[in-house]
């Protein structure tokens, strides 16, 4: 025989963890996991998803890069590699980032933010000073990952600019280390002046990227910031935003 | 009414003003604009903020290196090491893989890529032959690499069938000092994808040993008369031209013996054919393992300073690198 009504114990459990995982969410964005920056916003929650139906940024650059994995942060932590994504500004046709947490029997939760004007042929979404930790990324469809103007690739990420074309030069925006840190580099050379070495990227004037999805450990964005329509969801099983993507749904 | 009294006639009055703004007209020409960048390429000039730095030496900059523009003319000059547009980077070290095609295939079918305008930088070599030149890393350690440019090279659409092209970069491969935790850096793109195009030259640094497959009729068909005049043997001009092997006709190149490295038993004739292959040549890449430590990208038009016009200008630049329905990731290891 069925039985109605509300099923307080399910109910009260569930809430519990969706305000548990929110309120850990809005503190993750407003946390700062690197002293390499100073963020306005900060979003560290190590394994999350992003899609993009485009990213449209100027002065780009891509770097190899480390970052202590905030689960481990707090014992001392392990350090992995990341592609550091650095933009002096850009723009984006809508915008994703998904969270998927594992909550014992109740099963599997998404947290999801997502932002845009849903029209397809506007990047209603700028940031400035943006940088993405990333340790996967897709382009899926054309025109594809588009590096334009003056483009390198072999620069040591210490090397690299977000904005050359602008004074004051920032030196070193990835905020990979010049000297020898330990926690950086496996020796120390050249007096200590280590300089990058075995950190490579690449440097763009702009690069496009479009129907792009992947893996972010974290992001911060430096400078002024516009999130047309920001939802924050909530939503029962894997909805991560990677998953969409994968699927053929973009934010747009 | 009073009226103010002058002593300059109408005319002259009318002479002093139309002389005053034509002052400063002139004047708001020729005085420099505060944001103006000098167009004189220098490592000074550069904007590259970062100190890519030798301690001890007085130059913030002494580990920058080097690197000329290709000129745009259909030929194979370059910028002045010395004088010339040239790139001033901050050298990771780390080495670039870019493999395509089958390696060992001997098909002249699967066409992998074509490029054309391919030329190599020979003038002011120190190394290898004098035809490669030292380039520093950022922190310890060289190279003898080769400077190769061409104006583009694009895959074919059905590469992916039989090697899609991957660019791999291994931190493990830079000389110590290395990242803490050695990591992999790996581009693959689906199937084509195209370097350079309209507008665009790019340049590479590579190592002598990086190679490319052309199919052999390449090499005969620009070699003709002197391979038959020389009277070689098909095997032996092979070994000679194919200094990375080859099977079948398809012939693979190290990058230093498109230089004109000339390391085999008929140097003069060597030198010929591949002044010939290295020079503007366009022909089709059956397969490539290039090695390189820098890429870089600039306008078709040497005197441009990179750093400050990049190709087709800042508001609208032109496309350098396309990447289609690609996957990056950085892993461990």
């Amino acid at each position: 025989m069925s039985t109605y009504g509300t099923r307080w114990r399910r109910m009260i459990a569930a809430t519990t963890v969706g305000l548990g995982l929110l309120t850990g969410m809005v503190a993750a964005m407003g946390s700062s996991a690197s002293a390499a920056f100073s963020p306005t916003l900060t979003i560290n929650n190590g394994g999350s998803t992003f899609s993009s139906t485009n990213i449209q940024a100027a002065d780009a650059a891509f770097g190899t890069s480390l970052v202590k994995t905030q689960a481990a942060a707090s014992s001392g932590g392990d350090w992995t590699p990341v592609l550091r994504a650095g933009f002096a500004t850009a723009t984006m046709n809508g915008f994703c980032l998904s969270r998927v947490e594992e909550v014992g029997a109740l099963g599997s939760y998404t947290i999801k933010l997502t932002a845009g004007d849903d029209d397809p042929a506007t990047n209603e979404i700028s940031a400035q000073m943006a940088v993405f930790d990333i340790t996967q990324l897709r382009a899926a469809s054309a025109p594809r990952v588009n590096l334009q103007g003056t483009a390198q690739i072999g620069l040591a990420t210490t090397d690299l600019t977000t904005n050359p074309g602008t004074a004051p030069y920032a030196a070193n925006p990835m905020g990979v280390p010049q000297v020898f840190d330990s926690n950086w580099y496996q020796s120390s050379g050249n007096g200590g002046h280590n300089n990058g070495q075995g950190f490579t990227g690449i440097d763009a004037t702009v690069a496009d990227l479009n129907a792009v999805y992947g893996d972010v450990r974290q992001a911060q964005i430096e400078g002024k910031v516009t999130l047309p329509n920001l939802e924050i969801q909530l939503l029962p099983g894997d909805r991560s935003c990677k998953a969409a993507a994968q699927a053929g749904t973009f934010p747009n | 009414m009073n009226r103010v009294s002058h002593d300059l006639t109408i005319g002259k009055q009318r002479l002093v003003v139309i002389t005053a703004i034509a002052l400063v007209v002139m004047s708001s020409a020729l005085w420099p604009t505060p944001d103006h960048r000098a167009e004189a390429n220098s490592q000074n000039d550069s904007y590259q903020p970062f100190a890519c730095d030798q301690p001890g030496s007085s130059n913030p900059q002494q580990r920058r290196q080097v690197v000329p523009l290709k000129n745009s003319g259909d030929n194979g000059t370059f910028q002045s090491r010395l004088f010339g547009t040239r790139m001033f980077p901050c050298l990771s070290g780390t080495r670039w893989t870019l493999t395509a095609g089958e390696p060992n295939g001997s098909s002249t079918a699967n066409v992998a890529a074509d490029v054309r305008g391919i030329y190599t930088n020979t003038s002011d070599g120190n190394c290898d032959s004098n035809k490669g030149f030292t380039y520093y890393y950022a922190a310890t350690g060289n190279m003898c690499l080769f400077q190769i440019a061409f104006s583009d090279l694009v895959f074919r659409s059905n590469v992916a069938s039989f090697g899609a092209p991957v660019l791999t970069a291994r931190s493990s491969t830079a000389l110590a000092p290395t990242a803490k935790v050695p990591h992999t850096l790996r581009i693959a793109p689906d199937g084509p994808f195209t370097v350079g195009g309209p507008g665009v030259k790019t340049n590479l640094l590579t190592t002598g040993d990086s190679w490319v497959a052309i199919p052999w009729r390449t090499v005969t068909n620009l070699a003709g008369i002197l391979i038959i005049a020389a009277g070689l043997t098909t095997t032996a001009q092979k070994n000679t031209i194919c200094t990375a092997g080859w099977n079948g006709d398809s012939c693979r190149m190290k990058i230093r013996t498109l230089a004109g490295d000339g390391t085999g038993g008929w140097n003069d004739l060597v030198t010929a054919i591949l002044s010939g292959l290295a020079a503007g040549g366009d022909y089709n890449i059956l397969a490539a393992n290039l090695e390189f430590y820098y890429l870089f990208t600039h306008d078709v038009n040497a005197s441009n300073d990179p750093y400050i016009h990049p190709p087709g200008g800042t508001t609208n630049p032109l496309n350098s690198i396309q990447l289609p329905n690609t996957t990056i990731t950085v892993t461990a290891g």
